[in-house]
């Protein structure tokens, strides 16, 4: 059996940008993908299953959905595919989860992924708009994430699943930006999920209000919690300690 | 041959502590079914000459925040502004989670007395100074 497997519901054509939003600090990722899927009303078009998911299924509206989803949307003469999960992935599913994304992200022409996410701050409580970093894999992704007036990240371990993305893209030489928002650890964090979103506009033209998420926040924090614990647990094992330690190579 | 008994023996050793902890986590109540409250989520940080107690507290008023230590117990309890709805899921169908409580085992030098606490946007910190905590000075 193959580690992981992408069912595709209908022809999926291709695409120019594939967006990634895993739970992991501040379930960051989660809430912005979630929110964008609701607001753009964005469909399911495939979904991805494996044996390092957990025995559940999820029910929405009185229908069964699959917990990791990719849904496609459009905008500015643009179209997008977003794959979202709802379950923290464990360790030995994500590096053979990574090359898939890559491998079928490319397959769809996608000429660049983004993986929207938070960046742990002990500071996160004083600051009233976070701060969003951009951490690119090819020249191209540098470039833009300075034009587009984000902090480049420069220095510091990024670990979990986007870790692998961002290598597996290496490998491949392909554009990809993580987007990460500087946000709470182990509270569930909209404040900076509307970081990341707010984000869009320049990096790619996609504007979304985030009001209505900042109008909702305490109420998404509370609905969030038990997520948020499962959550934890698997960054725990990810080694997300690794991004509070400053590189040996920063001398 | 050796590497690979290891490896598997490493393997199992992992597993085992992953169903572990998930066998944990799924009996575990979440709510309880009389009060309606739920723990919320915290973390303990240790400073040195003081430990800090965060916890988030959605939904909450300043008001309604009543932290107090009973012997070495910390004890937060947080009634919510209003319940928070979860109808739909059966987990939840027959109890509103109305409220937040939180109760931690504290290390035996800390000054009760000296507690603080600030409560902002919807996070608590009960900052606890350690009873003998003295400064040396460093030539």
């Amino acid at each position: 059996m193959k580690d992981w497997t992408v069912y595709e519901l209908r022809d999926v054509p291709r695409a120019d940008y594939l967006i990634v939003g895993m739970p992991d600090a501040g379930l960051v990722g989660l809430i912005a993908s979630t929110y964008l899927i609701k607001m753009l009303n964005a469909d399911m078009v495939a979904y991805l299953d494996s044996r390092h998911l957990p025995p559940v299924i999820l029910y929405h509206d009185a229908r069964p959905y699959p917990v990791m989803r990719v849904h496609r949307f459009s905008f500015e003469n643009k179209d997008a595919l977003l794959l979202v999960s709802e379950v923290a992935i464990e360790v030995r599913g994500m590096h053979s989860l990574a090359r898939l994304v890559v491998e079928w992200g490319l397959s769809k022409g996608v000429e660049r992924l983004l993986l929207l996410g938070g960046v742990p701050t002990p500071q996160r409580l004083k600051l009233e708009k976070p701060a969003v970093f951009g951490a690119g894999v090819t020249k191209d992704d540098a470039e833009l994430i300075e034009k587009s007036g984000f902090n480049l990240f420069k220095e510091g371990f990024v670990s979990g699943p986007y870790a692998l993305i961002l290598k597996e893209c290496y490998k491949w030489a392909a554009r990809c930006v993580a987007l990460l928002a500087e946000s709470f650890l182990n509270y569930p964090d909209p404040g900076a999920a509307a970081a990341v979103l707010t984000a869009l506009d320049p990096l790619l033209g996609l504007k979304v209000s985030v009001e209505p998420l900042l109008e909702q926040e305490e109420e998404i924090r509370a609905r969030l919690r038990e997520t948020m614990r499962r959550t934890m647990e698997a960054m725990r094992e990810a080694g997300k300690a690794y991004e509070f330690a400053v590189p040996a190579m920063y001398m | 041959m050796e590497e690979w008994f290891e490896e598997s023996f490493r393997e199992l050793r992992r597993e085992l502590r992953r169903l572990l902890r998930e066998v944990e986590q799924v009996f575990e109540p979440i709510v309880d079914a009389e009060s309606g409250e739920v723990e919320p989520l915290y973390e303990v940080v240790d400073v040195g000459d003081r430990i800090l107690v965060r916890v988030d507290l959605p939904k909450v008023s300043k008001e309604a925040v009543e932290v107090s230590i009973v012997g070495r117990r910390l004890v937060v309890r947080a009634a919510m502004r209003e319940p928070l709805r979860l109808c739909d899921v059966p987990y939840y169908a027959r109890c509103e989670v109305t409220g937040y409580k939180l109760e931690l085992e504290l290390p035996p030098d800390v000054d009760a007395e000296g507690a603080q606490a600030s409560f902002r946007s919807g996070y608590l910190e009960v900052t606890l100074p350690r009873r003998n905590s003295y400064r040396v000075r460093v030539e």
